[in-house]
């Protein structure tokens, strides 16, 4: 039988006493999520006080376990990835059912970025240990797998990618540079997604719905980067993911055309930002700023949903949006620190 | 057998569907808070009296249930 790497076997429907169960260990871990307070701290203290700072707070085990290895940015880094695999970890094993199986099923983004990363090392001639350190295991990949496709030869890769289901991959590695094949395999990956939680139960179709609104701000992000950038809108909507909820291709063809501030007030039209007129045009200046913007914006939107429907799977998919949001400010202060970048510089890009 | 009559049988099942349908309410209620309580307590330890006293809330129902019920069987002759 052929293997679909995007995919687990469906399971069955969840009872509302487990999702009762489950959100509320997921609401106990949010509320364990640091403060906003503490990155304008983070901001004014140097990198191994910030280390020192997360030793102290959920961080603390990964902390502990390598704080005898590394030290600096390093050492925060490698924390904050391998805190968010056993985070996302924590989570499968808690659900069950069809929640497992979707949860699943989404950290196989992860394994994904992982393949990538092992790829490019391979091609930059990286060593192993580095490449290892950048690998988030967070997906369904097991320690040893990424391990064997660390350590194995580019040829030996291909033949263990297709060994894992990955034959569409390998086939266009060969014909396409590497950030493209990335392109498609997440392109894959999201159809996937919206494929297996087409119709279905009430979960499934809330998923669904995340998904698409994930696809949107993916979208919204990549489409202002390349008109920045003066790309030409032929080629923007190459790198338009289909399957977004209140901007689908159509729409974006037509804002493809169109300039950035036009595109700004287009986009501040739609129902994510209905109620905060003004303050992505506000942002236009500088696209950092935007970005952030944006995906605080997503951040809020999920978490409204995810209120309004306290029994649903939309709890712990604004958790995981959550989550990655603080691994994200975290890094980007300590790299923004290690490269000397104005305080001022790194705020914009924290999603706040 | 004693015969007591439809009447006062009537009330009895009326005293026993009121207890026995407040309690299943209850019961319902204390599932889901039940559950969530539990979650809760399992990832963070401070929150076991918090999930109690949330979990026991819908027993006020089968209280009210229990009052009914009881007099209901005061009218009984």
């Amino acid at each position: 039988m052929k293997i679909n790497p995007f995919r687990s076997e469906g399971r069955a429907k969840v009872a509302i006493r487990h999702f009762a169960y489950f959100n509320a260990r997921v609401l106990a871990m949010r509320a364990k999520l640091l403060p906003k307070e503490t990155y304008p701290k983070f901001l004014q203290m140097g990198i191994p006080e910030i280390a020192r700072s997360l030793g102290e707070s959920e961080y603390k085990t990964e902390i502990e376990q390598l704080g005898q290895k590394y030290r600096g940015v390093d050492l925060v880094e490698y924390s904050l990835n391998r805190n968010l695999a056993t985070t996302f970890h924590g989570l499968i094993e808690k659900a069950q059912g069809e929640l497992q199986s979707l949860l699943m099923d989404y950290m196989r983004y992860y394994d994904l970025e992982n393949i990538t990363t092992a790829l490019r090392g391979k091609l930059s001639g990286i060593s192993d240990e580095d490449v290892e350190e950048a690998i988030i295991p967070a997906g369904s990949l097991t320690d040893a797998q990424i391990n064997k496709l660390i350590e194995a030869s580019y040829d030996d890769t291909m033949e263990i990618l297709r060994k894992m289901g990955y034959d569409e991959a390998v086939d266009l590695i060969t014909d396409l540079p590497l950030p493209e094949v990335e392109d498609h395999l997440i392109k894959m990956y999201y159809a996937n997604l919206l494929e297996k939680t087409s119709g279905g139960s009430k979960n499934m179709k809330m998923f669904h719905h995340f998904i698409s609104i994930d696809i949107d701000f993916m979208n919204l992000i990549n489409f202002l980067r390349l008109k920045r950038d003066n790309t030409p809108s032929t080629k923007v909507m190459e790198y338009m993911m289909p399957g977004g909820a209140q901007l689908p291709h159509k729409k974006l063809k037509e804002l493809a055309d169109l300039d950035m501030e036009e595109i700004l007030t287009r986009i501040e039209g739609l129902a994510y930002f209905r109620e905060h007129q003004g303050e992505l045009t506000g942002e236009k200046d500088s696209l950092t700023a935007l970005e952030a913007s944006l995906l605080k914006f997503q951040l809020n939107y999920a978490v409204r949903e995810a209120r309004q429907n306290p029994l649903s799977i939309l709890v712990v998919l604004s958790y995981i949006l959550a989550k990655r949001v603080e691994v994200a400010n975290i890094r980007n202060i300590v790299r923004g620190k290690e490269g000397d970048l104005p305080t001022e510089l790194i705020r914009n890009q924290l999603v706040l | 057998m004693t015969d007591i009559g439809v009447g006062v049988g009537l009330i009895a099942i009326a005293a026993g569907l009121a207890m026995g349908l407040s309690a299943l309410a209850a019961a319902i209620g204390e599932m889901a808070i039940g559950s969530a309580a539990v979650g809760a307590t399992a990832e963070d330890r401070d929150m076991f009296g918090k999930g109690l006293i949330l979990t026991v809330l819908p027993e006020t129902l089968a209280i009210f249930g229990l009052v009914v019920a009881v007099l209901l069987w005061l009218k009984m002759p």
